[in-house]
């Protein structure tokens, strides 16, 4: 069982199975999502303000903790005590806070604020 | 070499990490019933909050200071532990597991020819992988490197890296540890030290070897011969499994009806029978206890236990709990306002070196093995104790009281940490 392969591995009465050789292990969602497991977790988005980009309201984002964002990339991250998911964003004049959203502002991060970047979000689940 | 990883207010350090409005605030975590403090922020120990006191003597200073109160959300520090650890295991392959929130490896083989720059290295990608603080102290043994990790976090807390590769750092260690901080040095030894005039870890090495075996046995020999650098405590490997196990709980509520106390019996028992199927062993004895509350004074108060042998050794939820309820009914006494019971099962031995009883024949063995891995099959599909013996009811009201209890973050979809998107 531990190799994944639970489906196929059925005992014919008859003529073994002409594919028993070339068996491939089941996909595994585990491993596709969580390339680090140590430092994924899974988050859950509450709001619209990340639609244009994918990442609509209630949807579960995976977010490894492991990475350094790469500029312009989706972060989660805590500002003034409070955890939001938003685009990080370096521009010639300072570090910003991007929604994907028009009805949202963007938010210049500035010395006074108490910011962190807690992981990057990696994938995201929609239930349809 | 051997460093010991230790994780800073481990409890509270993992509430925080999905809690963001924890930063800077004094966070306490409270024992299973909300009973007593067995966590602190560093801002809830400058409060004065001591280990160990008692939940509602402190209320006072709760309200007072608006301490944040968490009650202990296992499945969450079970998980996060997990986590820290396969961090650590990746830099260094031998690991030791010492606790939930403690790990020794050994680095002696490692190539790195700066230990330091490796334990900040270490240090840093735990933090960043879990959010999780670590303390890192590194010496010859088990013992100094307990004293180098307290040394650490005592003296440097923000690096709270200490590696004590050079003697006069080992000397440092020694004359800065109080001989009550020596890892294995009990209350007891503690007095009769102090009033022998050894004060410190360096009092003690200098102390007459004859004398410390004399008063105070193999096991401060064995101490002292680890604080001269020469290593005495063996290496658990991992690989071989725990050698007794335990469940044990304080009630929720006082329980006055033996049907209650077989419950949380039958409970526990099958617990550490899960235990011990996962780890592939079987147990030869089975230890059952009982007691009242000690702290209230107006109540008679009770305390049994008795040790029994399983006959063949087992793992079989249903062969143990006839033993428990035996031990149950030798030690149960009405009358008396039980909140505290427990199971341990002891003399553990692989499972595949277990033989058959006198009347026992090999088709009921495999009958009682194929029927546990079923139940542990369903079990783990449909959640813990949809199959159980009947004797543990469904009736839950000695269950934990957990007023404080935060979300299982990593361990269920519907308690993931919220971000807002607002």
């Amino acid at each position: 069982m531990k190799n994944g392969n639970e489906l196929k591995t059925v005992a014919y009465a008859g003529f073994p199975s002409p594919a028993d050789d070339y068996l491939d292990p089941e996909l595994d969602f585990n491993a596709y999502f969580r390339k680090n497991p140590a430092a994924t977790v899974a988050v859950r988005v509450k709001g619209d303000s990340m639609v244009d980009a994918f990442i609509p309201h209630n949807s579960i984002v995976i977010v490894d903790r492991s990475l350094r964002p790469p500029n312009n990339s989706i972060v989660i991250a805590t500002l003034n005590g409070e955890n939001v998911i938003k685009h990080l964003v370096r521009t010639v004049d300072g570090l910003w806070l991007l929604p994907a959203n028009d009805k949202y502002k963007s938010v210049r991060l500035t010395e006074e604020m108490d910011f962190a970047v807690w992981g990057v979000a990696r994938h995201v689940i929609i239930d349809l | 070499m051997i460093a010991l990883i230790d994780c800073n207010n481990f409890y509270v350090s993992c509430e925080r990490v999905f809690d963001p409005k924890l930063k800077r605030k004094p966070v306490i975590v409270l024992s299973n019933n909300d009973g007593c403090v067995i966590a602190r922020s560093d801002e809830a120990k400058e409060l004065g909050i001591e280990m160990g006191a008692p939940s509602f003597m402190i209320n006072d200073l709760i309200r007072k200071h608006g301490v944040e109160v968490y009650s202990s959300n296992y499945a969450l520090y079970g998980d996060m532990s997990a986590r820290v650890m396969k961090v650590i295991k990746e830099f260094i392959p031998r690991t030791e597991i010492y606790s939930i929130d403690e790990i020794f490896a050994d680095v002696s083989s490692l190539t790195h020819n700066n230990l330091t720059d490796l334990a900040k290295e270490i240090k840093e990608s735990v933090m960043r992988c879990t959010g999780i603080p670590v303390s890192i102290g590194i010496a010859a043994t088990k013992t100094l490197a307990k004293l180098a990790n307290r040394y650490a976090k005592k003296t440097s807390p923000d690096e709270a890296v200490f590696c004590a590769d050079e003697d006069w750092k080992i000397q440092d260690i020694l004359a800065f540890t109080e001989v009550k901080n020596i890892w294995g040095v009990g209350e007891q030894y503690h007095k009769l030290l102090n009033k022998n005039g050894f004060h410190t870890a360096a009092d003690f090495v200098g102390a007459p070897q004859a004398w410390v075996r004399k008063e105070m046995a193999v096991v401060g020999l064995r101490t002292q011969q680890e604080l001269r650098g020469i290593a005495c405590i063996e290496w658990h490997d991992e690989s071989k499994g725990k050698k007794n196990i335990c469940t044990s709980r304080g009630f929720g509520k006082l329980i006055t009806t033996k049907r209650e106390v077989q419950q949380a019996i039958a409970t526990f028992t099958s617990s550490c029978a899960q235990k011990l199927r996962k780890q592939n062993s079987c147990a030869q004895r089975i230890h059952v206890f009982v007691q009242t509350n000690i702290h209230r004074k107006e109540d008679d108060q009770y305390f049994h236990s008795i040790s029994l042998d399983v006959g063949v050794p087992t793992n079989s939820t249903r062969e143990l709990l006839k033993y428990a309820m035996k031990a149950l009914d030798i030690i149960y006494r009405p009358g008396f306002k039980y909140n505290k019971t427990g199971v341990m099962v002891m003399d553990l031995i692989p499972a595949n070196q277990t033989q058959l009883g006198l009347f026992e024949t090999g088709s009921s063995r495999a009958k009682e093995k194929a029927t546990m891995v079923a139940v542990d099959a369903i079990n783990k599909v449909y959640g813990c104790d949809v199959v159980r013996v009947a004797k543990q009811e469904f009736n839950t009201k000695w269950k934990l009281r957990q007023q404080h209890l935060s979300k299982r973050y990593t361990t269920r979809f519907s308690d993931l940490m919220k971000v807002k998107a607002r």
